[in-house]
């Protein structure tokens, strides 16, 4: 074990020295925060780009009160300031109007969201003209028997799927307009017309089943999303990054020393256990810091930013605890697989190849997160615990869930910890035999007949 | 010192076996010369003395005790394909490999930096390895595989693509070894070399022990049949003369004898017809002839031992 700290030792101190550990530890976290830099930009210059856009209105129902709109328009403008330049595009859109439409205009909203205009109009047909010659941007007609059917009819320009929501968002601002009028209309006192507008303002206790509160009603909000997501999040998601970190350093490693045959001077000093043990926990270092540096700065710029998510961010340590133990266990087993296989590759395309055989499975949980944590006791959660290479993710995603039976835990912990043993064991023997071998892959009948006779 | 015996070992490779049945064994305090042509088992051999390899069956031992973990600190090993981290510097890795074999780590530095000195190289020292010629590559190995004073030294090519000056290092380092008691197992293709530095010599060919033993003796047993003598000697149509071969003037005449004549007979004979003999002596074949001669040999025959 001294020598296995040596390696360990070694194999830590050269990878964190090498440039390109350096910068994938500094360097991706700052291009990573360019992106969202230039990300953030481009959408805060789409948010406050608006187009403004001109909309005739026909309520042949009689429903719609102008006072109401009146109102919201007053709000909208109170609340956003339009660009300079979308008001002049606004004023101009409006000179612009051929005078037929002008005159038949009975009244103008403008300053809704968006910067759109609202045209009042008694005429349907003309308003639906004008929105054909597109001298307008959409026509809304509130049908006569609004009242019985709530029909209206919205005429406008074909857009894609995902195109900016102009019309709809003028759709709501009609919906909230009409709302608003049919309420005024009834002789309510303002309360009530408030709360029939906006009914319930819900608030959700959860009754907690493990933990310092259990037994307690616990408000739902941000820390228990906090809990029963991020915690699973980090640990998984850090689990899977270190195993692919330290998997990209120790078949480089591996590949190195059996390519310049320090393989044959290493096992002529220490046996092969020691430093495929080294190697892995050496490795495994770096790659957790390179993991944990990430972490930090992510963490510090979420901080930053927004004080709320910090203010919430309280660490259950029970279940930290767990996690953590979990994915040491889990990434000694994997890593110690992910060795052996890779030193049968005479190359580091060939082990890189190899060990996806280890790195594949471990990611399988990730992907139907949902399906676990929907039901974490269901066949397919319970299945995924007790294989192996899939067993620590899995168990992560559960136990937030706090519907796990104690049991399964010092249960799952033990398989666990027997079998990242006889993965040690196993990795190291192939380790052994694959790091001297050059030339032919071995077949896994060969493979299996060398591990006995190791 | 330390005893070495390898014990009938073989070891099989799919259907190729790679070492069939080789035994040696060494008291210590000896240079004993591996030899074989390419391809002849020599690594497989090397890598069972190592126990990086197991053998199929045979077995290894040292003082007579199967090889231990601990008993590796007492061996050094320079494999062919020199093995260093190229991006770490020189005195460092050294330093490194030294303290795997269990020395502490401000005694592996300071034996470090003497070996490097002893080789020359105490400039280099802080210097990366892949900054080093391939020869200085060599020397810093060799110093790697001393540092923690091995008693069994294994060396494989040491003197491949070595300067003379290096050579000679090298060389003196290796007789420096034997005079302090260890053994080195010498494994190289360069004859003269292993005329020189050699005690004892073993050549493996087709996974098979051809030649085992001492340097002198093996090539006075594979020199028989021919003897030097100076060249005022005429022969003429002597009975235990095969063919006279007269080389330039000032240089010893060659007569080769006729099969199961012993020389000493032979000597008798000529001074009895009363030949001016003032030099006679065993015409020696060089160690490469031997080498050249049973490694075309085919395989399964034990030629001598």
């Amino acid at each position: 074990m001294k020598r296995a700290l040596m390696v360990a030792g070694r194999e830590f101190s050269v990878t964190v020295r090498r440039p390109s550990y350096i910068f994938t530890a500094f360097g991706t976290p700052v291009l990573f925060a360019l992106m969202i830099v230039v990300i953030g930009f481009i959408t805060a210059r789409q948010v406050t780009k608006v187009e403004p856009r001109l909309y005739a209105v026909v309520d042949s129902s009689g429903v719609l009160s102008s006072e109401v709109l009146a109102r919201l328009a007053e709000d909208a403008a109170a609340n956003t300031e339009l660009p300079e330049e979308t008001q002049q595009t606004l004023d101009q859109l409006l000179g612009d109007l051929s005078p037929s439409i002008n005159t038949l205009a009975t009244e103008r909203f403008t300053g809704f969201r968006r910067g759109s205009v609202f045209l009042m109009m008694s005429d349907a047909d003309s308003a639906v003209a004008a929105a054909q010659r597109e001298e307008i941007y959409g026509a809304l007609l509130i049908a006569g028997d609004y009242l019985e059917n709530g029909r209206v009819w919205s005429y406008g320009k074909a857009r894609n799927f995902f195109e900016d929501e102009g019309p709809s968002d003028a759709e709501s601002v009609l919906r909230q307009a009409l709302m608003m009028s049919l309420v005024q209309d009834q002789d309510l006192s303002p309360a009530v017309q408030r709360r029939l507008l906006d009914p319930i303002n819900l608030k959700q206790f959860e009754l907690r089943q493990a933990g310092e509160t259990a037994g307690q009603f616990e408000e739902r909000g941000v820390a228990s999303a906090l809990r029963s997501f991020a915690f699973p999040y980090f640990f998984g998601l850090l689990l899977m990054m270190s195993v692919f970190m330290s998997a990209g350093f120790l078949l480089q490693g591996v590949a190195e020393e059996k390519e310049n045959r320090v393989i044959e001077v290493l096992l002529s000093s220490i046996t092969p256990d020691d430093l495929m043990m080294g190697k892995v926990l050496g490795l495994g270092a770096a790659g957790l810091l390179q993991v944990l540096v990430w972490l930090a700065l992510g963490a510090g710029a979420l901080m930053a930013t927004s004080s709320l998510l910090a203010e919430s961010l309280e660490i259950p340590w029970g279940l930290f605890v767990l996690c953590l133990g979990y994915f040491l266990v889990g990434y000694l087993m994997i890593a110690s697989l992910m060795a052996g296989a890779g030193s049968l590759g005479n190359s580091m395309r060939e082990s890189q190849q190899l060990s996806t055989w280890f790195t594949l499975p471990v990611v399988v949980p990730f992907i139907l997160f949902t399906a676990i944590i929907a039901e974490p006791n269901g066949i397919l959660a319970r299945v995924f615990s007790y294989i192996p290479i899939t067993s620590p993710l899995t168990m992560m995603l559960r136990l937030p869930t706090e519907q796990v039976p104690w049991w399964e835990i010092p249960l799952t912990f033990v398989w666990l910890a027997f079998f990242t043993w006889v993965a040690i064991r196993l990795g190291a023997k192939v380790f052994r035999l694959g790091s001297l071998m050059y030339g032919k892959r071995p077949n896994l009948p060969e493979l299996v007949r060398w591990i006995r006779q190791a | 010192m330390i005893r070495l015996q390898v014990d009938n070992v073989t070891k099989t490779f799919g259907s190729l076996k790679a070492v069939d049945g080789v035994s040696l064994d060494s008291q210590g305090g000896e240079i004993f010369a591996l030899l074989g042509p390419n391809g002849a088992g020599k690594t497989t051999l090397i890598r069972m003395i190592m126990d990086i390899t197991r053998p199929d069956s045979g077995s290894v031992s040292f003082d007579e005790r199967p090889i231990t973990h601990e008993l590796k600190h007492r061996i050094g090993y320079m494999p062919e394909e020199r093995g260093l981290y190229r991006k770490q510097k020189v005195g460092e890795v050294i330093a490194y490999f030294g303290r795997l074999h269990g020395i502490a780590k401000d005694e592996a530095a300071r034996r470090a930096t003497d070996w490097l000195e002893r080789m020359g190289l105490e400039e280099w020292e802080k210097k990366k390895v892949e900054e080093l010629s391939k020869g200085m590559q060599q020397k810093a190995q060799l110093a790697l595989t001393l540092l923690h004073d091995p008693d069994l030294v294994i060396l494989d090519e040491p003197f491949a693509g070595l300067d003379p000056v290096n050579t000679r290092m090298v060389k003196e380092t290796i007789l420096g070894l034997r005079s302090q008691g260890k053994t080195v197992l010498l494994s190289t293709h360069q004859m003269a070399q292993v005329e020189a530095l050699a005690d004892r010599v073993f050549m493996i060919s087709h996974g098979q022990r051809v030649l085992y033993g001492g340097l002198r003796e093996i090539k006075r047993e594979h020199s028989e049949g021919a003897v030097l003598v100076n060249e005022e000697v005429e022969i003429k149509d002597h009975p235990d003369v095969l063919k006279v071969q007269k080389r330039a003037e000032g240089l010893l005449t060659k007569i080769l004898l006729r099969e199961g004549v012993a020389t000493g007979a032979f000597l008798k004979s000529l001074l009895e017809q009363g030949a001016p003999v003032e030099h006679f002596e065993l015409a020696e074949t060089p160690l490469e002839d031997i080498f050249v001669r049973l490694a075309q040999e085919p395989a399964h025959q034990e030629v001598a031992s």
